[in-house]
């Protein structure tokens, strides 16, 4: 009970019977995505590639923390670095699939100046909400792989853009 | 129970989540809360924050010497607070919602641009007897009203530059109204405590009176020395006007002795030198006794702020008493002001810099203010009302002779006759566990009498107020509020009075508390029902905006 007790001051507690904490488990996550720009952003953009970053770790019952940085150089009309990041709370279900809901921060910053100026010279960032769908097979833990597919919203106007990445996500879990 | 007057100080929402319950500080951006008048970043979402309107804050806030000098020409700007208040590590980023990003491609560069808040400090922890501590704040909010003229008095920043001086910011290319940094280190032991700081940025003023708009780059020099009950706070302060003749130095302190008791028992001399150049050159200095304290005994309290000087003098007292009687509680609290320079306006400053006259009235100004409040739980259920019928003899009020382009012109007056007023507030609670609980308020507010009509500010007379709590056992919270409100009156920023910020807004937090509370994060949704319409003259458009903060106490 000693051990609970420390443990109740901080991280992992399920090993004394209690809800997961933070940090109970933790999975880092790395892969490839491929964008699909939707309304008026198809015109300017074609599919696009993008790395990705993530970081996930229990957080109660059923439930994980989740939180990733997504980095694609855009090309097309005006090409642009686009940064993504996002955090949120992702719930799992039966079978390996897991849905997430992310707030997310969207930064674009033009490769180069313009003649006129666009705001996206000098950088334009807007909060968004990413809704997730992903099937991560159970066997696979060390190293493992996860399927992924996102919604990525931006608040921004006129419209509101919208983005849907999919691929592969490398995964490391422990312990 | 939190009345809940959420509508009208949703200003507490910008760099904390609850405005109960603030992350990192219940702060406004500026000094809007007095006046629109002062302030670079102008919206009716600040102005709204003020209950008091033009009634003095006669309350029991014991302004110490210090506080004068966060001040510039007399406007307070809550980024130059005090550091004694930093502890851990925050970070704070906002936005307006709405930018274009890629947008901006397929349907062209608007002219409306969203902006955002950045704020991020850092403290070591203060087991230590070293301690070093450090902060950036830029904020851009509702500045899109002036960026024009921010741009014709500066030009546009070069994009390819590196240098913050070359953009008038730490970052971003956007003017910004407020762009500061600094650092700082103390050192503490039993009867030592010595403390320096620095501070250097860029910040956009309207001047007080006038109202013209100038870029102000500061330095910011402060330092602290207290061995056992004696302490000295010092400043020295420039401000240079950016491309253009102008400049404030302000060399500024106070000797305060603090008495050995458990109450605050504080007095000491404060003194303060100050010159401006622009269109001529003039010096104003003035030193004097200042006292403060805060003295309680069987549920009384006894509260007050005086100081007397050249400038002028000031004295602010508050008795107040609070008890429980058959489980309902119950307030009563006196308050009452006298001063003969209750704005803490520097109008020859202002003269100096502007080349106009800028005069400002002397006569003694009076306000009085009593507070009743009831409490009582009944079950579930919470009950609270409060009724704060108040006075203000010679309230001071911009008189205008003529607007024009380059500002506006006449001189900050007394005016003749009493104004009165009187705020009344019911609210009811509805808090059945502690994950879930719910709360309505309504409130008036009345002025009238002679001055009313000519009074800088008129609140709105009329708020309601919903507000709904969910928390789960794993730190996480989450708050909604909607309001609805009547006109906030702005008179004297333009010829015809404006009415600001009448209608609905609705507001949403959401906090996750980890580690026995010792990391907060949170995301504020602040007045999502915006129409993206200015509603003050020369103001910015109210808009929607997330804030996302964390904070981190070491």
């Amino acid at each position: 009970m000693a051990v609970c007790a420390a443990l109740a001051s901080g991280l992992a507690a399920s090993a004394c019977g209690g809800s997961p904490r933070l940090f109970d488990s933790t999975r880092i996550e790395t892969g490839v995505l491929l964008g699909i720009p939707t309304g008026s952003l198809d015109g300017p953009y074609g599919p696009s590639p993008a790395y990705r970053f993530g970081m996930s770790t229990t957080y109660s019952d059923g439930i994980h923390a989740v939180g990733s940085i997504q980095y694609a150089p855009l090309e097309g009309e005006v090409a642009a670095h686009y940064l993504v990041a996002a955090c949120g709370l992702e719930a799992l279900w039966p079978g390996g699939f897991a849905t997430a809901a992310l707030l997310s921060l969207h930064y674009a910053r033009a490769l180069e100046e313009h003649r006129p100026p666009l705001q996206l010279d000098g950088g334009e960032s807007e909060f968004g909400i990413d809704l997730r769908a992903s099937w991560m097979p159970r066997r696979w833990r060390k190293p493992g792989i996860a399927l992924r597919s996102t919604a990525s919203f931006a608040f921004t106007e006129p419209e509101r853009s919208l983005w849907i990445w999919s691929g592969i996500d490398l995964t490391w879990e422990w312990p | 129970m939190k009345t809940a007057s959420a509508v009208l100080i949703v200003a507490g929402a910008l760099f904390g989540g609850d405005p109960g319950e603030p992350l990192l500080e219940n702060r406004e951006l500026s000094a809007c809360r007095q006046d629109p008048t002062g302030c670079a970043i102008r919206s009716s979402w600040e102005v709204m924050a003020n209950p008091m309107g033009n009634i003095r804050p006669s309350d029991a806030s014991l302004e110490a010497p210090e506080e004068l000098d966060r001040s510039v020409l007399g406007r307070r700007f809550s980024l130059l607070e005090s550091w004694h208040r930093l502890d851990g590590a925050g970070f704070l980023v906002g936005n307006e919602l709405g930018d274009q990003v890629l947008q901006e491609i397929p349907h062209g560069t608007s002219p409306e641009n969203r902006n955002p808040a950045t704020c991020v400090r850092l403290a070591s922890p203060d087991s230590l007897p070293w301690r070093v501590f450090a902060r950036l704040e830029q904020v851009d909010h509702f500045s899109d009203a002036n960026l024009g003229r921010r741009v014709l008095l500066l030009h546009a920043p070069s994009l390819g530059s590196p240098w913050p001086h070359d953009r008038f910011a730490w970052f971003g290319e956007n003017l910004p109204p407020y762009s500061l940094a600094g650092a700082g280190a103390s050192w503490m032991s039993p009867n030592l405590y010595a403390q320096a700081s620095y501070l250097h940025g860029w910040l956009w003023q309207h001047l007080p009176v006038s109202d013209i708009l100038v870029p102000w780059r500061a330095n910011r020099l402060d330092a602290t020395l207290r061995w056992k009950s004696l302490r000295w706070n010092h400043l020295e302060q420039s401000l240079s006007r950016e491309r253009g003749p102008g400049s404030v130095e302000t060399s500024a302190g106070a000797l305060a002795w603090t008495f050995d008791s458990p109450q605050i028992l504080e007095a000491g001399i404060r003194y303060r030198t100050e010159s401006a150049r622009g269109a001529h050159e003039t010096s104003v200095w003035s030193v004097g006794p200042w006292a403060r304290h805060s003295l309680e005994a069987g549920g009384w309290r006894w509260a007050g702020f005086h100081r007397v000087d050249r400038e002028g003098h000031l004295a602010r007292d508050t008795v107040g008493w609070n008890g429980l009687r058959s489980r309902t509680r119950l307030s009563a609290e006196l308050s009452a002001q006298w001063s003969d320079r209750p704005d803490g306006i520097r109008p020859e400053l202002e003269s100096a810099l502007t080349g106009r006259e800028i005069a400002e009235s002397a006569t003694e100004e009076h306000a009085y203010r009593i507070d009743l409040r009831v409490e009582r739980p009944l079950g579930p259920l919470v009950l609270e009302t409060s009724n704060t019928p108040m006075a203000a003899i010679s309230p001071r009020a911009f008189v205008a002779d003529s607007f024009d382009a380059s500002g506006r012109w006449g001189r900050r007056a007394s005016l003749d006759g009493i104004l009165w007023g009187w705020d009344r507030q019911a609210s009811l609670g509805w808090i059945p566990s502690e994950a879930f609980s719910v709360e309505c308020a309504v409130v008036a507010r009345d002025r009238w009498g002679d001055p009313a009509e000519q009074a800088d500010m008129t609140p709105a007379k009329r708020a309601v107020s919903w507000s709904v709590r969910l928390a789960n056992n794993s730190g996480l919270s989450l708050r909604t509020s909607l309001g609805w409100n009547s006109g906030t009156v702005v008179r004297n920023l333009s010829n015809r009075p404006a009415t600001a910020g009448r209608g609905w807004s609705l507001d949403a937090w959401l906090r996750q508390r980890l580690f026995d509370d010792r990391l907060e994060l949170s995301l504020t949704l602040a007045d999502l029902l915006a129409g993206n319409e200015p509603d003050l003259p020369d103001g910015g458009q109210r808009r929607a905006r997330l804030l996302v903060a964390g904070s981190w106490n070491l």
